[in-house]
């Protein structure tokens, strides 16, 4: 493919990259705590070698499977894709990856299979936000897609980033993102990867539905119940300048994604 | 100690939470996303004053000292520095003095318009913290000053609905409000094993 096709497919923006410190030091990722910096400060005794997924439900190659034997086929890319917080904020990163439909695919998933749950690693030895008993999310963490979205070119399973092999605070070694949907739908440290007929119940749909929507499409239109999502802060910002800009439908992948949610009422399937 | 020394001394430990945040701007350590981190920052101290200011009345009463009193006003003005601050890190920075936005925030966001509530009842409670104005209001300042008792629990809301996933961060503060509330009850009720000054108002 040219880099033009590249481009119009939504794989890369020229939009300024956000600082390789900041996207691995400003996290959310609950399982190391709630802090923005606790995924950088308690990731050390996390291991991501060796790593395998389990994948299972309605698929004819269901099976334990060690990532590297995942990996092995795939082509790798970079993909420089806009990421847009449920929380108003926004980066951009760089990442590598291979699309997750060809790893769909190759599982053979059978006609039943209408949705993809993954579940994040559950282990409070090494994920000492698991152990917090003042939690109001359940663990382990989980997530899902409709089939077509998780067959989409965009849908990306990345293992790295800025050029380098992902980080445990940015999801290593292995995690989904889903650029035109809102950060927390793009679980991190994948175990678990499950064929299933009916929609999965996720893990902030479930703690506040009225919040957090199964489908957490990027929307200025509907705004989260306690804060607006018309405008985000791009990352840097800095104090006195707060680099505010407008939130775009699909998070400015309206062109390649829209027609999954033709005839959905989006203020309503949110 | 002569009295303004310590009343001094007491001022410049309260602002010792602010003179650190000043630090880590200056340091340039506040992260990529600095104004959420002053609003929080701010914010979760406005609290903590507020409970400190409210706890200086029952140490009062348990201990008989008459200094803790003494710093009252002290405490609920460096507690209205720092919701003053919050506000303005609000006003200026996450919102930019846009007026739009400002109504949209109020209009659309419960947590907004409790916090908005709960610093406009703390307002005239700073604005009549000076000698002249107790004074000049003689009973009625202290009746005016119970307003706190409104503006505590709504700030803490406030706080309190900010929370995405743990309530931990804001438990201990939670558990230090309700000990001060009921104190305050058993204290009114003549309850408390301790001597009260405040049974025979």
């Amino acid at each position: 493919k040219s880099t033009a096709q590249f481009a119009n497919s939504g794989f890369y923006t020229r939009e300024t990259q956000t600082p390789f410190d900041d996207a691995t030091h400003y996290n959310n990722f609950y399982e190391f705590g709630t802090g923005k910096t606790d995924p950088a400060r308690y990731q050390s005794k996390f291991v991501s070698t060796p790593w395998s997924i389990t994948v299972d439900g309605h698929c004819q190659k269901p099976g334990r499977y060690h990532l590297e034997d995942l990996m092995k086929p795939r082509n790798m890319e970079e993909r420089i894709y806009r990421l847009r917080c449920v929380e108003a904020w926004s980066m951009v990163i760089p990442w590598i990856g291979f699309s997750l439909g060809g790893l769909l695919s190759q599982m053979e998933p059978t006609s039943k299979a209408k949705y993809v749950a993954f579940t994040t690693l559950q282990d409070p030895q090494q994920m000492p936000g698991q152990r917090s008993s003042s939690s109001f999310v359940d663990w382990p963490y989980i997530e899902g897609l409709r089939m077509d979205e998780a067959m989409h070119p965009l849908t990306l399973m990345a293992v790295g980033l800025y050029g380098r092999e992902i980080l445990p605070q940015n999801g290593a070694p292995i995690r989904l993102v889903v650029p035109w949907k809102y950060g927390f739908k793009s679980i991190k440290s994948i175990v678990r990867i499950s064929f299933v007929e009916e929609m999965p119940a996720t893990t902030w749909n479930k703690a506040a539905p009225d919040e957090y929507g199964f489908y957490a499409n990027v929307n200025p239109d509907v705004s989260h119940p306690r804060w607006s999502q018309s405008s985000e802060r791009r990352l840097p910002s800095s104090l006195f300048s707060p680099n505010r800009i407008e939130t775009t439908l699909f998070n400015g992948y309206a062109e390649q994604v829209a027609s999954l949610y033709r005839g959905m009422n989006l203020a309503k399937q949110y | 100690m002569s009295n303004m020394r310590y009343k001094i001394m007491v001022v410049l430990v309260l602002l010792m939470p602010f003179e650190f945040l000043v630090w880590r701007v200056v340091s340039n350590d506040l992260g990529p996303d600095p104004i959420a981190v002053v609003a929080d920052y701010t914010g979760l101290w406005s609290i903590i004053l507020l409970l400190v200011a409210m706890t200086l009345s029952p140490l009062k009463r348990m201990t008989g000292w008459s200094q803790f009193l003494q710093v009252r006003r002290q405490a609920g003005l460096v507690m209205f520095f720092y919701a003053s601050l919050h506000v303005l890190t609000f006003f200026a920075l996450q919102i930019g003095w846009q007026w739009l936005q400002l109504v949209e925030a109020l209009t659309q966001q419960p947590y907004i318009i409790l916090g908005a509530t709960g610093y406009l009842l703390l307002l005239p409670l700073a604005v009549t913290s000076t000698n002249n104005w107790v004074r000049r209001l003689g009973r009625r300042w202290r009746r005016l000053h119970r307003l706190v008792y409104i503006a505590l629990p709504i700030v803490f809301l406030h706080g309190w609905w900010q929370l995405r996933a743990d309530g931990g961060e804001l438990l201990p503060y939670l558990l230090w409000m309700v000990i001060l509330l009921l104190e305050r009850i058993a204290d009114r009720f003549g309850l408390l094993p301790y001597r009260s000054q405040s049974v025979a108002r």
